[in-house]
């Protein structure tokens, strides 16, 4: 079994590799990297603090002193842009793993040993998705109360029957492996088959499914952010940035024009690597040599939950 | 006028891939006589199914045709344009293939597909087309036409899906029909019928057909002439009959040997060693020399051998004879 | 068939039951406390216990939830705290237009978006395509709140476009049929009210409309490759029809079926998205009833609106399925 788990890793890594190789997958792992080391040396590159108020050069426009100019309060915009990256950063990675844990934890216990408790609990959780996500995450941070922590909790709990949805699948197709039936014969427990054999497994597709999805995660709390229901002033966080920069659209534009220039980076960076992630797991690329075709094919298959 | 039908002469298309370019045909030339039953026969990837497709020219834009002529009824297909095949396919000539279901649409029902065909080649009103639907589907040997014209493909069996591409093909009584491996992925039982179904049907419209097949056993019931291919080249061709009890090429005798009950002497089945060569950097002189158990060394991997002529129109292509 | 509409409306009550009570259970976490929101923190014990009192907040959970269910399926989603008037009445009067502004954007992400799609498959890895595709790319990582305000910014501001809302005056108002100005405006001959109507609907239906537009480009693109690699298209033009016809008659259709699906969660995006939109356009939709009853902590105006919009959205995915099926010979209506 490690060696199973071993040669994925190592498949993993090649697929990354591949990524790196497209200019696409290029460009937007450097947009995200940027966006890591903002968020970490914020204090050392933002020129001014991002609270500071300075009441006589307020609503300048974008000069030389401010380049992205200052909003109602003097507070100087590219400051409070860079060091809004932790808000979003945190909010992705906050949201993407907790609806992963959860979801992984709901997929696993319904998917092995499966049958009819585990299509119960598949149920009930696909009634979490009957809801439009984002009025579904409105009601419930409406009524925790605006506050950052409430949006991550709110967003979470929409996300994470995706999750359960995806590891249930992969449960479903893994359970009927070889290393699994051993397993049982050798009368290990559930919860140590769940964990040592099917989640190792659907870890691959799960990942994917992630990267796929961190854009999307930070987005959604932009927007919850926009609706008042995430950070809130004056906290530098892009989405609420631009909520309070709505009413001055026409008298400051810089206001709103920077903090969403700046979701919408971070964003088509996440997508671009999820995008070039994608393609180097489509089997079908004629531009690729034939011995990475024949691995990348395997990696595909496993990826795709298998019909019986 | 001329008694031949079709006629391939030297024909050279490549494949320009991002790989590199493929040299999928050499040196083809073959020809069709009216009312005959030509089998292409050979390995797959051999070169048979693109052969079909150069016909129709159906190939994909990587295509290049380096040098050749087509002729049919003694016009150049080749230098036709797209209007003008659009003309010829589907009415002089028409192609069956290897999957009756994957060859129809699944969104449509049997008749659409049928009067789509009809009217794509003639002005007929309505009532007329739906009665030579009915006509062809009987004459496949549908019973129950009218039944039928309303389904959809994935509600019939392989079989019957197979009789409808086969009306399909013959419902604008075609001079050529194009038999892709089209008994291939039949039950056995099954295959014998569809197929006498089409010798019959040759027979009476005195149409001619290209058999396309690895089975030598299949070309032997139904072909007057055979054409054997090696990775894009012709390696022996001639009357069946000939060509099937007195082999010349080393391939054909291979071929041969690997089937049971055809070849008389044989004691054990043999099949061939080696497998086919990448056609980016094809073989230089005989292509099959890397197979062949009596290579000339010097001589086959260097120079492709001059055609030999045997008798009566059989002929081959190898340094040994 | 008529023996799955029943099993799926069937599975819908449920579905429907287990919304309401997950409603429900969002209601009763209510940390924040209504009635300070709405009279301020500086309001007395006596006007919460009075607030309270009136708005039923004391009573115990499983009367609450009893409660609740007898209101609901009498009609009655309660009153609005904020306005004082029933959540239902609220709702009715919102409702048809984000109904509207929902649906146009809708249509225009798929007129538009489908033929991009197609015409990307069609000219793949050419220049078309990559615009394509980055345009689409583009799509779905604009925030829509962004977008708006840039459009609102550009038309409106600088460009001197309309003002915001649904209607320049309310003389140009059609006559209420449906509630959807522009429906209401052709029934009704009145062309004036229409061209306002549009002039104020199109933009927020575009910036709405824009991430659904990347959505569908790549969508109807990937199904469009898979299908023209499909045998049956090559079948069709060895039979003679010209290449346009072959995409038309075959390709596109059977491209279309899996983009149906989606169409359904499109829809639910859109009407969550419209908040947002409404907010900016000033649009008076459902969505910015929600957002004045977000600020002012008014639950049951947050529930009147999540309720509406989940029954809505599960009637549509069931809309959305049976399409499916019956534009899909090869799925009958036997499966659920």
């Amino acid at each position: 079994m490690n060696k199973n788990l071993q040669f994925r890793i190592n498949e993993l890594k090649r697929t990354l590799n591949v990524i790196i190789t497209t200019p696409l997958g290029i460009i937007g792992l450097l947009i995200v990297f940027i966006l890591i080391i903002s968020t970490i040396i914020a204090p050392l590159i933002a020129p001014y603090s991002p609270f500071e108020a300075d009441f006589e050069n307020s609503l300048e426009s974008p000069n030389l002193n401010h380049l992205f100019g200052t909003d109602t309060l003097g507070r100087d915009i590219f400051s409070r842009v860079i060091y809004g990256s932790r808000y979003s950063l945190s909010a992705g990675l906050i949201v993407v793993s907790v609806a992963v844990i959860i979801g992984s934890i709901v997929g696993l216990v319904a998917g092995y040993p499966g049958g009819r408790k585990g299509a119960w609990l598949m149920r009930i959780t696909d009634m979490f998705l009957a809801f439009p996500t984002f009025v579904l995450a409105i009601g419930l941070a409406a009524n925790l109360g605006p506050s950052f922590v409430n949006s991550m909790i709110a967003i979470s709990i929409v996300y994470w029957p995706k999750y359960a949805r995806l590891v249930y699948g992969q449960a479903l197709s893994i359970k009927e492996n070889q290393y699994v039936k051993y397993a049982q014969v050798l009368r290990e427990n559930n919860t140590r088959i769940r964990l040592r054999h099917i989640f190792p497994n659907s870890l691959a597709a799960l990942l994917v499914q992630a990267t796929l999805d961190f854009g999307d995660a930070i987005l959604f709390f932009a927007a919850l952010s926009f609706v008042g229901l995430g950070a809130q002033p004056p906290a530098p966080d892009w989405g609420a940035m631009v909520s309070t920069a709505r009413n001055y659209i026409n008298i400051a534009w810089w206001m709103a024009f920077f903090p969403g220039l700046a979701i919408f980076f971070v964003v088509l960076g996440f997508n671009l690597i999820g995008d070039s992630l994608r393609d180097a797991l489509d089997p079908s690329l004629r531009r690729l040599k034939i011995s990475k075709l024949t691995w990348l094919g395997k990696l595909g298959d496993h990826l795709l939950v298998k019909e019986k | 006028m001329t008694n031949k039908l079709l006629e391939i002469e030297n024909l050279k298309l490549n494949f320009n891939d991002y790989m590199g370019t493929v040299e999928v045909l050499d040196k083809i030339s073959f020809s069709l006589n009216k009312n005959s039953w030509l089998g292409l026969v050979g390995e797959s990837g051999c070169g048979k199914s693109v052969t079909a497709f150069t016909i129709l020219r159906l190939l994909p834009e990587s295509a290049e045709i380096k040098n050749g002529d087509i002729l049919f009824k003694e016009a150049n297909i080749l230098a036709k344009t797209e209007k003008e095949m659009q003309k010829i396919r589907g009415k002089e000539i028409s192609m069956i293939f290897q999957e009756p279901q994957s060859a129809l649409d699944p969104s449509m029902r049997i008749g659409a597909h049928i009067t789509e065909t009809i009217r794509a080649h003639r002005k007929i009103n309505r009532k007329e087309v739906k009665l030579q639907a009915l006509d062809i589907l009987e004459k496949v040997e549908i019973s129950n036409p009218r039944y039928y014209l309303n389904r959809y493909p994935h509600e019939l069996s392989g079989g019957m899906n197979q009789r409808v591409c086969i009306a399909l093909a013959l419902v604008n009584d075609p001079s050529l029909l194009i038999a892709d491996e089209f008994t291939t992925s039949l039950d056995v039982t099954i295959q014998k019928r569809i197929l006498e179904l089409v010798l019959e049907i040759q027979k009476l419209n005195k149409m001619s057909v290209l058999f396309i097949t690895h089975d030598l056993a299949l070309a032997h019931e139904c072909c007057d002439y055979i054409v054997v291919m090696y990775a894009g080249q012709i390696v022996e061709k001639g009357r069946a009959d000939k060509v099937l009890s007195s082999p010349a090429h080393p391939y054909t005798k291979a071929l041969l040997n690997s089937i049971p009950g055809i070849s008389k002497d044989v004691k054990r089945l043999q099949s061939i060693d080696g497998v086919v060569p990448n056609l980016i950097k094809p073989p230089a002189g005989c292509r099959f020399h890397t197979r062949c158990k009596h290579k000339i060394p010097n001589i086959c991997d260097k120079l492709f051998p001059k055609v030999r002529h045997l008798d009566d129109g059989h002929q081959a292509w190898c340094h040994l004879l | 068939m008529k023996y799955w509409i029943l099993k799926r409306l069937l599975l819908l009550l449920i579905v429907l039951w287990g919304i309401t009570t997950i409603v429900f259970i969002i209601n009763s976490v209510v940390p924040r406390d209504p009635a300070i929101a709405m009279y301020g923190s500086f309001a007395d014990e006596e006007d919460i216990e009075r607030f309270n009192e009136r708005w039923g907040l004391d009573k115990p959970v499983w009367r609450r939830y009893y409660e609740f269910y007898y209101y609901i399926l009498q009609g009655d989603l309660g009153t609005s705290v904020r306005t004082e008037r029933p959540v239902i009445v609220e709702i009715k009067n919102t409702f048809p237009a984000t109904f509207e502004l929902a649906t146009v954007s809708i249509m225009i992400s798929f007129i538009i978006g489908v033929p991009l799609g197609i015409f990307s498959a069609l000219k793949r890895n050419k220049i078309p395509d990559h615009v394509t595709r980055f345009l689409s790319l583009i799509g779905v990582s604009t925030p829509n709140f962004w977008l708006g305000l840039l459009i609102l910014l550009v038309f409106y501001f600088y460009l001197g476009g309309v003002g915001p809302g649904r209607i320049s005056s309310a003389e140009l108002e059609p006559i209420k049929i449906t509630g959807l100005y522009l429906l209401d405006s052709i029934l009704s001959l009145n062309w004036r009210s229409f061209i306002d109507s549009l002039q104020h609907i199109i933009y927020p239906a575009v910036a709405l409309g824009f991430f659904g537009l990347g959505i569908v480009t790549r969508m109807i693109r990937s199904s469009m490759l898979d299908v023209i690699r499909k045998d049956y298209i090559k079948a069709a033009r060895a039979r003679g029809l010209s290449l346009v016809g072959v995409i038309w008659r075959h390709a596109i259709k059977n491209a279309l079926n899996p983009v149906i699906t989606s169409l359904g969660v499109l829809y639910g995006a859109y009407l969550s998205g419209a908040i947002i939109i409404e907010i900016i356009f000033a649009w008076p939709g459902l969505g910015s009833f929600a957002y004045n009853s977000i600020i002012k902590a008014d639950s049951p105006g947050i529930l009147g609106y999540v309720f509406v919009i989940a029954i809505f959205y599960s009637f549509v995915n069931l809309i959305v399925d049976a399409i499916y099926r019956l534009l899909d010979p090869r799925i009958g209506f036997v499966e659920v």
